[in-house]
């Protein structure tokens, strides 16, 4: 911003300077070529009428003393011409009239050479001659000779010595400011007039100053403005010349370019100066503007970043009453409700960690109280199994001695009572085990041992199991496996557990002279075994509490007794193997169980 | 041949009659115990044949009774089945490892226990 004030205030400074320049240079060189103007029109009317007043006095004469008489007429009438001469054509000189009146100076005598003198060959050449300036060492003013031819032919010359004062006056007068000055040279660039009468009189030769060489150079222009002149001294000077023509001289109006541009200095100083106290204005403004703009907002910057990182108590200090103000209060707020909530937040996060402690604390009581109650599950279990087999030793161990007829022989009735009695110990017998392996899975005791075995001998196997019951119960049973089946992955005891459950309530609920078929396929990356029977079937209804612990289908409940835990234990072998068990039932007319061997078995 | 006496161990009466009325009536005689610290003392007494020894009794337990035996030099070559209602997966593992001779579950098949019982006696014998 300072930047752009300063390049604002310089641009105008500089133009202004520069305009003031053109302007003030055009000014003084008008006024010069005006001043040189006027000064070559007084000197060349002066010039014109000393030649208009030597046209009387170079008609021929008929005599001597008629020259002398209208010499003396002119100079009694022109008092710029101090002396006339006459030179006959021989160039001697025979009549001479002064001004001043002094007797027998005036004369018609023929005496005196000057043939070769200037004057009269330079009048004879060219009608009329302009000699250099002298000064008269009588009354210390400017003299010229002037001469010219005579009008009548084989004539000789008159010769004037003319008083250049009005000559000088007229440079005197062009004179312009206090250190203008104006001079005349003639045409070879020799002194006329100056101001300083030293220098004409040491005929000085101004031909070499730039603005004179211009000015004699060929093609110049009769009148024109040199701003690249030198004075003698060499100082620079704006220049404006006049020629005066006859006699080919030149009119110079100079002045000092440090004179003419003096006002411009001044102006430029006073720009300068304004200048500079504008910059120093500007700077200051924008000092305070910075410190009044900037400042605030560094602050809110600042303190904005310090609350980003953490430090909510800061509080930004700006108190203005503008919108810098109004920001920072607005943040001020914000930051407060932040630190609030933060504050909440972290209330609330310890109260939500002490609550998460303490139910860690919870949760590791409940665990160790989990750990406990398994502990004792497993005693009661234990002990249970314990409980169980003892009275059923005795029971089954009476009953086998009693058949063995170790104490003596028994009736038929007794020994199918005493088979019905083992049938029924070996079911509580199977009873309390399925409990106890159902205990175990639920509470994850049970760990599997996966291992390849051959399925189609598991099959065989359960079916041997089976045969004998079914055979007493006339009931068929056939084995149709897949022959492509052979080796899977599970824990062999517990599939054929899985198998001889199935199995053995097949036999269980068929009919005689049912049949059971039981198989085993491939289908989708998964095998399938089924075990088919002919019996009552399954209610829609009970399809999926048959798998439940000690839930049985009543149609079931009323034909024959079971174990009411196989299919529940098989459901859970066979999820542990990630497989599943369904039933498909057509009720009246069978059911067919099938239970799956996941990817695990392939 | 004398009877082959057999020392056995068991805290049920009707169980402790089931086995002495088979044995018995199989050709041997017995000796009953129903604590470990009995069965220990008759057996030291008796240098039986063959013990078949319940595990889960009153006080001392049926392992810790085996381990005593095994340390008394006058006990230490009997032979000692555990007959047990200890049943449970890994059971049998465990009794054979402690260092019985055999392992019968409850409930006992009797053609089983008398299986046993006459092939330790037979070797008792020699």
């Amino acid at each position: 911003m300072v930047t752009l004030v300063t390049a604002a205030i310089v641009s105008v400074g500089l133009s202004e300077f520069y305009f003031s320049y053109e302007d003030t240079q055009r000014s003084v060189t008008r006024l010069e070529a005006d001043k040189a103007s006027a000064a070559a029109v007084s000197i060349d009317q002066f010039v014109q009428g000393i030649l208009d007043d030597l046209r009387e006095v170079r008609k021929p004469a008929t005599n001597s003393t008629e020259r002398l008489q209208s010499f003396l007429a002119l100079l009694r009438r022109q008092s710029q011409i101090s002396q006339l001469t006459y030179l006959n054509a021989s160039g001697i000189a025979c009549v001479a009239a002064y001004s001043i009146e002094v007797n027998e100076i005036d004369t018609t005598r023929c005496e005196g050479d000057r043939s070769t003198s200037k004057e009269f060959l330079g009048a004879k050449a060219a009608r009329q001659y302009f000699g250099s300036v002298i000064y008269n060492e009588r009354d210390s003013r400017p003299h010229m000779i002037v001469a010219v031819a005579e009008d009548e032919p084989g004539a000789g010359v008159v010769i004037a010595d003319v008083d250049l004062g009005a000559v000088l006056d007229a440079i005197k007068r062009a004179q312009i400011g206090t250190a203008g000055y104006a001079y005349a040279i003639d045409s070879r660039g020799e002194l006329i007039a100056h101001p300083n009468s030293n220098l004409v009189l040491g005929h000085k030769n101004f031909a070499d100053l730039p603005q004179v060489s211009a000015a004699l150079g060929p093609g110049a222009a009769a009148a024109d403005v040199v701003t690249t002149g030198r004075d003698p001294d060499g100082r620079e000077v704006i220049s404006a010349y006049q020629s005066v023509d006859p006699p080919g001289w030149w009119v110079f109006v100079e002045e000092p370019l440090s004179e003419a541009f003096a006002p411009i200095g001044a102006a430029m100083w006073r720009t300068a100066a304004l200048l500079i106290a504008f910059l120093m204005l500007a700077i200051l403004v924008s000092v305070l503007l910075a410190r009044n703009l900037v400042k605030p907002i560094e602050s809110i910057q600042a303190a904005a970043a310090r609350i980003g990182s953490g430090a909510l108590n800061q509080r930004i200090e700006v108190r203005s009453s503008d919108e810098l103000g109004a920001l920072a209060e607005e943040f001020n707020r914000m930051a407060a409700r932040l630190q609030t909530y933060y504050a909440d937040l972290e209330n609330e996060v310890q109260e939500r960690t002490r609550e998460l402690a303490t139910a860690l604390g919870d949760l590791d009581q409940k665990s160790r109280e989990l750990e406990a109650a398994s502990r004792h599950k497993s005693e009661f279990l234990a002990n249970m199994s314990h409980e169980l087999r003892t009275p059923l030793n005795a029971i089954s161990g009476f009953s086998q001695v009693l058949r063995k007829q170790l104490f003596g022989e028994i009736n038929e009735k007794q020994a199918e009572y005493l088979e019905d009695i083992l049938a029924s110990a070996r079911d509580l017998l199977s009873l309390i085990d399925d409990v106890l392996d159902l205990a175990k899975v639920e509470s994850g005791q049970i760990e599997l041992r996966l291992a390849p075995f051959s399925l189609p001998e598991a099959l065989e196997r359960g079916v041997v199991s089976v045969r004998e019951r079914a055979i007493r119960g006339d009931i068929t049973i056939t084995l149709s496996s897949d022959p492509a089946i052979g080796t899977v992955v599970g824990d062999e005891r517990r599939i054929r557990q899985v198998i001889f459950n199935l199995l053995s309530n097949a036999v269980k609920f068929t009919p005689p002279g049912g049949a059971i078929d039981v198989s085993a396929k491939e289908l989708d990356g998964e095998v399938r075994i089924s075990v088919r029977d002919t019996g009552p079937g399954i209610p829609l209804e009970d399809r999926d509490r048959i798998f439940e612990e000690f839930q049985q289908a009543a149609a079931g409940k009323e034909q024959i007794e079971g174990t009411g835990l196989g299919l529940a234990l098989s459901k859970r072998l066979v999820e542990l193997h990630d497989g599943r068990i369904w039933v498909e039932s057509d009720l009246g007319h069978g059911s067919t169980f099938t239970f799956t061997l996941g990817a695990k078995a392939a | 041949m004398a009877e082959q006496q057999i020392l056995v161990v068991e805290d049920n009466e009707k169980n402790m009659k089931l086995v002495r009325d088979v044995l018995q009536a199989t050709g041997y005689s017995t000796l009953e115990a129903s604590t470990a610290g009995r069965a220990i003392a008759l057996a030291v007494e008796h240098s039986p044949a063959l013990v078949l020894m319940d595990i889960r009794l009153s006080g001392m337990d049926g392992l810790e009774a085996l381990k005593q035996l095994r340390m008394d030099s006058r006990t230490e070559r009997i032979p000692v089945l555990a007959v047990t209602a200890q049943a449970m997966k890994g059971d049998r593992d465990r009794f054979m490892e402690a260092g019985f001779d055999g392992y019968l579950s409850k409930p006992i098949d009797i053609d089983e226990l008398l299986e046993a019982v006459a092939r330790f006696c037979k070797r008792g014998d020699g």
